[in-house]
């Protein structure tokens, strides 16, 4: 039988519009009250209402975070590889295409057009090409500098990466619990360098969750979890997020600690 | 072959622009019927525009910054469109920054209502916005496009090729409730 993903209760639909016009502030008065009274009538409401407001406040908190991790990538940027973006996005991929485009729409002057009033424009074409080229060649030394600081960036998180292998990470398979498992499962993946990103964000809410004061599975783990989410940050050339992790950890390691000592000497090193 | 690592600043920027230029060649192309080439200029321009704005400390950011990057391929195209002598009889669909918002004291009144302590309430929040920033598609396009950009079911229908408001609002309710289906499976692997 072909399910028919549009057929659902319209009633559905209309909660959906009611909660949304909540937090937004568009209801009147009567009908806010008329709301707020059914909210605790009716349980399916009221949790369809909490679980709507934690999605919007989520949405707004990471993507507040992303507007100023983009803001400092337009920062850090040049002009160039801002427009370099742009053109790639919407599919035209030659890096030098901006200077070399400028220098294309200069106006074309036909053979009859005097020499005197050619010579205007064609040095400015010359120029302009010159321009694409030293364009070029700029963005080419820029990427090197960034390719080196890439490279420098990597090396630390591939050299750091096995310090505690014995001493800390392996706690033997008997007796583990499931979140030991899927920590070791999460450590191995950034030792290997496989699927960082997924590891990064599984580490980064469990790094949250263990710094948390109630106690919870994942608190015995804290400075595993934050020493892995440092190496996967430095291979996966994130230089800032693995500094943070690492004045976290050492501000609540003990003093002298291997953990306080290697999280100390690498950040010195970043 | 070789490959070549690509600088994290410019693979940002990269993203973002990708990101970018889906929204607004379907609003462009939607809103203003200009053709492809024109979105593509406009685009660039208003990426440099954007540029300019956050380098030289004149951004004032009242609003996301992917809607306000889209307000700036609006005044691009309306100047464009100006420039081609066409009158600008125009139903923009456009959000703006200051209505349409979601209110900070209504989210937490709703919030209220569960009377979790501050520690539950803080690993609720640590466990939305790690199951928000990996949403699957349709819905990373549909849940950030409305409840974080504020397009109207309409824009969405017309950016994403839906064929109607209609199944926007359906595709949004099933995406809210694979998103709750998450939270509660995450949640009972930390609170049971």
């Amino acid at each position: 039988m072909i399910k028919d993903i549009n057929n659902i209760d319209p009633k559905l639909l209309e909660e959906d519009d009611r909660i949304v016009s909540f937090l937004k502030g568009q209801m009147s008065s009567e009908e806010e009250s008329k709301f707020i009274a059914e909210l605790n009538e009716n349980q399916e409401l009221k949790e369809k209402a909490i679980i709507t407001a934690r999605l919007v406040k989520g949405l707004k908190e990471v993507g507040s975070m992303q507007d100023r991790d983009i803001i400092g990538a337009f920062m850090a940027s040049s002009e160039h590889g801002v427009n370099y973006a742009a053109k790639e996005a919407s599919r035209i991929e030659e890096a030098a295409y901006a200077m070399e485009a400028s220098a294309e729409k200069v106006p074309y002057i036909p053979s009859e057009v005097p020499a005197a009033s050619r010579s205007k424009v064609v040095p400015m074409r010359r120029a302009a090409k010159w321009m694409s080229i030293a364009a070029s060649l700029f963005f080419i030394v820029w990427l090197g500098v960034e390719y080196s600081m890439y490279r420098r960036t990597t090396s630390l998180g591939e050299q750091y990466g096995n310090q505690f292998e014995s001493s800390m990470i392996v706690r033997g398979a008997e007796g583990q619990s499931e979140a030991a498992k899927k920590l070791e499962n999460l450590f191995a993946d950034v030792k290997k360098n496989e699927n960082i990103d997924d590891a990064i964000h599984e580490l980064s809410l469990y790094w949250e969750l263990s710094q948390m004061e109630t106690y919870n599975d994942y608190t015995d783990y804290s400075s595993e979890i934050g020493w892995n989410l440092a190496i996967a940050y430095l291979k996966d050339n994130n230089k800032k997020e693995a500094k943070k992790v690492l004045e976290k950890l050492i501000a609540t390691s003990e003093e002298g600690s291997a953990i306080y000592n290697t999280s100390t000497q690498l950040l010195e090193k970043l | 072959m070789e490959i070549i690592d690509i600088p994290q600043t410019q693979q940002k920027l990269n993203k973002f622009a990708a990101e970018q230029w889906d929204k607004a060649l379907a609003y462009l192309q939607g809103t203003f019927s200009l053709s492809r080439s024109d979105c593509e200029d406009i685009f660039q321009e208003a990426f440099i525009v954007l540029y300019k704005k956050i380098t030289e400390g004149e951004l004032t950011l009242t609003s996301k910054l992917s809607t306000y990057f889209i307000g700036i391929c609006r005044n691009k195209a309306h100047e464009r469109m100006r420039g081609m002598g066409k009158e600008l009889n125009i139903i923009d669909d456009y959000p703006s920054s200051t209505k349409d918002e979601f209110e900070d004291e209504r989210i937490d009144r709703l919030l209220a209502l569960e009377d979790n302590t501050e520690q539950i309430e803080a690993r609720k929040e640590a466990i939305v916005r790690e199951i928000v920033s990996k949403l699957p598609e349709p819905c990373d396009k549909i849940l950030w496009g409305f409840y974080r950009d504020g397009f109207s079911m309409k824009t969405l229908a017309s950016m994403y090729n839906y064929k109607s408001e209609g199944s926007v609002k359906v595709t949004k309710h099933r995406c809210g409730e694979k998103f709750k289906a998450r939270f509660l499976e995450i949640s009972k692997r930390f609170f049971d």
